[in-house]
């Protein structure tokens, strides 16, 4: 790198880091999202008013006796061989909010599906589960009567016990989704909008900065002392510094946050006891708590991270390239509003598809938007956590380091002559005329 | 040998001929006056020596070397239209260009400081740019153009924007600088400085040189044999018609009268001597002065005559 690349990469990243406005966002934004994220385990936790009404038709026969009416879910067995479809249909209607069907052992996956058109709340499911799972338990050690001998991987089979309740979200287009995607949806469009606020932000800042610099007319004295590819590289790849900067301190920040608010969620163990009164601890549902980070386990947030910080800096440095177009051509500030109005369209498109994926991560519109590089930062994001073949991830990214290298290459051919054009409206056609005139 | 030699050099923007086979040669050490009207070219051939934009033909040597990249390095420009960053503190920013122009940081530090010191400015180091009058701008910006000391400066409407003041320090100061070594390239259209301070000057018009020389050379080339005297006696035969001497802005002034004399229609070729005979015959001269043009008159006639044919 030369070394007048990274004098302008300093400039660009000391001068921004060092605003005080940085510094508030830097540590305020993540106390926001951590409030935002508790919003809704708060309220589940909180918000429980009445029980949910179960219909449970047990195909087995044998594992519907563990459930007993709590403060969560009242239920009514049906008969065994009650038809499914009739079932949906009328379980509304018949006063439940909600039918499960026992298929095989909890312990298996997928076995027992709560249906409803209603998101169930979290603390019926784990309660639920919880029962099952004694069921199990008791299974397990039947199985065992009069292998005393064998305790110890008695106790370790009953410890390890598990149940699993696959919920589903039934639609009013009688569609199915399965509910424990919820969460899956909700670190999706967290990312998704991170991306699509992060290069809205960082973009504008690259527009800001290229206006700055013409505006100023410092500009004329800086392309004679730096190639104006540098010029703008330089910037694009300061201010990209600048937003990872910020992510690693909402990181650090968020991490510090929330190992500050669990420990206030999930008390701890000795304080309870020391209550010593079952109704304190009832209150406090470490239930639904546990179930949210079992769900937050589940996602691979590894692959996540990964890709996020891949897809923000080749979405940035694409809308950057773009960005700086709009910069390079404006004249006065108040000139470039139009222009860069429809560089920011498809970041907008990109935010309602994302919504759209979240419900629907599989359909045409996801994975086209998923592939496409204007949207495909903000869609891939919102899609992985419902999984995503390697190949799509593959060909996204090639789509869309292929565009960043070309949206470069253009951008820094119209950059080098707009820089320098004073007094001419700016059109469509003038900036192609920009690009043609640079050799 | 020439500093700076540009040879036939042609740019085109679209259609429009911004340069038309432009030739000049710049010797070391002067200061070079490139004149001509708004969108002769000037601009367009002092981004050229930048390379901030290339010929689309010809070539341009510096001391005998085709321009290469690191020659931004020796040369200092001030632009026209000027601009810092204006929230940047000031001393930061100057270090900030001048690392660009190739310095380190501590050499920038340290002729900054000589350079605050000398305008007396050392208290507006941590101030910010916007803090500064316009003044005071224009002269961070003249300290970020030479701070590198660069070997070839390019001034573009130096004294634009400036007051009479700053502008005679500035005028000292490219004085300063050409008696140091280096070669200054002043592009203007204010005629007045260019007799102060230009040793040699090319007139762009059009996209085309249309006169070069040296400033005292070409003024007589232009010259239009008129005189200014100073005289007593009787002058009355003079300034009738008829009279070989033809003579125009007569005053009195204290004892003695003032007029320009010139050869009159009857008597074109007369030379001085036999002008000055033809006057003693008349009058008891006290002085005679040739009157070469100024180069406002010269950049005038060439360019306002260009200009009235753009019209027809």
């Amino acid at each position: 790198m030369s070394s007048k690349l990274s004098l302008i990469i300093n400039r660009e990243y000391s001068t921004r880091v060092r605003k005080k406005s940085f510094i508030v966002m830097s540590l305020l934004m993540p106390i926001g999202m951590i409030l935002l994220m508790a919003l809704p385990t708060l309220i589940a936790m909180l918000g429980q008013t009445e029980s949910t009404k179960i219909a449970v038709v047990d195909r087995t026969g044998r594992y519907a006796q563990a459930l007993r009416d709590n403060n969560s879910a009242t239920f009514s067995f049906l008969p065994p061989d009650t038809d499914e479809e009739g079932l949906r249909g009328s379980y509304e209607a018949s006063g439940y909010d909600a039918y499960m069907m026992i298929l095989g052992s909890p312990a298996k996956r997928d076995s027992v599906r709560l249906y409803s058109s209603s998101t169930v709340p979290m603390e019926t499911v784990s309660d639920t589960e919880d029962a099952l799972r004694e069921e199990v338990r008791r299974e397990i050690m039947n199985g065992y009567a009069g292998h005393t001998s064998e305790l110890d991987s008695l106790f370790a089979s009953v410890n390890e016990a598990e149940s699993k309740i696959t919920t589903i979200n039934i639609s009013d287009d009688g569609s199915e989704s399965e509910d424990s995607a919820a969460i899956g949806a909700v670190v999706g469009i967290i990312t998704a909008m991170l991306i699509y606020m992060f290069v809205l932000t960082t973009g504008s800042m690259v527009m800001q900065g290229v206006m700055e610099e013409k505006t100023n007319r410092i500009v004329e004295v800086l392309v004679s002392s730096v190639r104006p590819f540098d010029l703008m590289m330089g910037k694009i790849i300061g201010i990209a510094l600048v937003a990872l900067t910020q992510m690693a301190i909402w990181i650090v920040v968020g991490i510090g946050l929330t190992a500050v608010a669990s420990s206030f969620l999930v008390p701890n163990p000795d304080a309870v006891e020391a209550l010593a009164d079952p109704s304190v601890a009832a209150n406090i549902d470490q239930g639904v708590v546990v179930e949210v980070l079992q769900k937050l386990e589940s996602i691979n947030f590894a692959q996540i991270i990964t890709l996020f910080v891949v897809y923000f800096l080749f979405g940035y440095l694409i809308y950057a390239s773009l960005f700086a177009i709009c910069g390079a051509a404006m004249d006065q500030p108040q000139d470039g509003s139009q222009l860069s109005l429809i560089v920011m369209i498809p970041l907008f498109a990109a935010v309602y598809i994302a919504i759209h994926t979240m419900q629907d991560p599989a359909s045409g519109l996801s994975f086209w938007a998923s592939i496409i590089p204007f949207t495909s930062p903000i869609i891939m994001m919102a899609r992985l956590p419902f999984g995503v073949p390697a190949w799509e991830i593959a060909l996204s990214l090639v789509v869309l380091v292929g565009t960043f290298v070309l949206f470069t290459w253009i951008a820094a051919r119209i950059y080098r002559v707009g820089i320098l054009m004073y007094g001419k409206k700016v059109t469509f056609g003038e900036i192609v005329k920009w690009f043609k005139q640079a050799e | 040998m020439a500093f700076i030699e540009a040879q036939e050099v042609v740019k085109e923007y679209s259609g429009h001929r911004a340069l038309d086979g432009l030739s000049l040669s710049v010797p070391e050490g002067c200061i070079y006056g490139l004149l001509g009207p708004n969108g002769a070219g000037k601009t367009t051939f002092i981004r050229i020596l930048n390379q901030i934009t290339r010929p689309d033909s010809g070539t341009i040597l510096l001391n005998g070397q085709p321009l290469k990249a690191s020659d931004i390095e020796r040369i200092g420009y001030l632009p026209e239209e000027r601009g810092l960053y204006k929230k940047m503190k000031v001393g930061e920013e100057a270090i900030y260009l001048a690392r660009l122009k190739g310095l380190t940081a501590a050499d920038a530090r340290g002729k900054l400081r000589y350079w605050f010191r000398k305008f007396d400015i050392m208290d507006w180091w941590d101030k910010k740019v916007e803090q500064l009058s316009k003044g005071m701008q224009q002269k961070v910006q003249f300290i970020v153009t030479v701070l590198h000391e660069p070997s070839l400066l390019i001034f573009d409407e130096p004294f634009s924007g400036f007051d009479p003041v700053n502008a005679n320090i500035l005028k000292n100061e490219i004085l300063e600088l050409k008696r140091k070594g280096a070669t200054v390239i002043f592009s203007t259209h204010n005629m007045a400085s260019v007799e102060e301070v230009c040793d040699e000057i090319t007139l762009i018009n059009k996209s085309r040189a249309v006169l070069s020389g040296s400033v005292p050379e070409v003024r007589q080339r232009f010259k239009d044999n008129k005189f200014r005297i100073r005289y007593t006696g009787d002058d009355t035969s003079l300034t009738t018609d008829g009279s070989p001497v033809s003579m125009t802005d007569v005053r009195q002034n204290g004892i003695y009268r003032e007029a320009t004399v010139s050869p009159s229609a009857i008597a074109a070729d007369m030379t001085p001597n036999e002008l000055i005979r033809n006057l003693l015959q008349h009058v008891e001269l006290a002085s005679f002065e040739e009157i070469l043009p100024s180069m406002n008159d010269i950049f005038i006639k060439m360019v306002g005559h260009d200009a009235s044919d753009n019209n027809n």
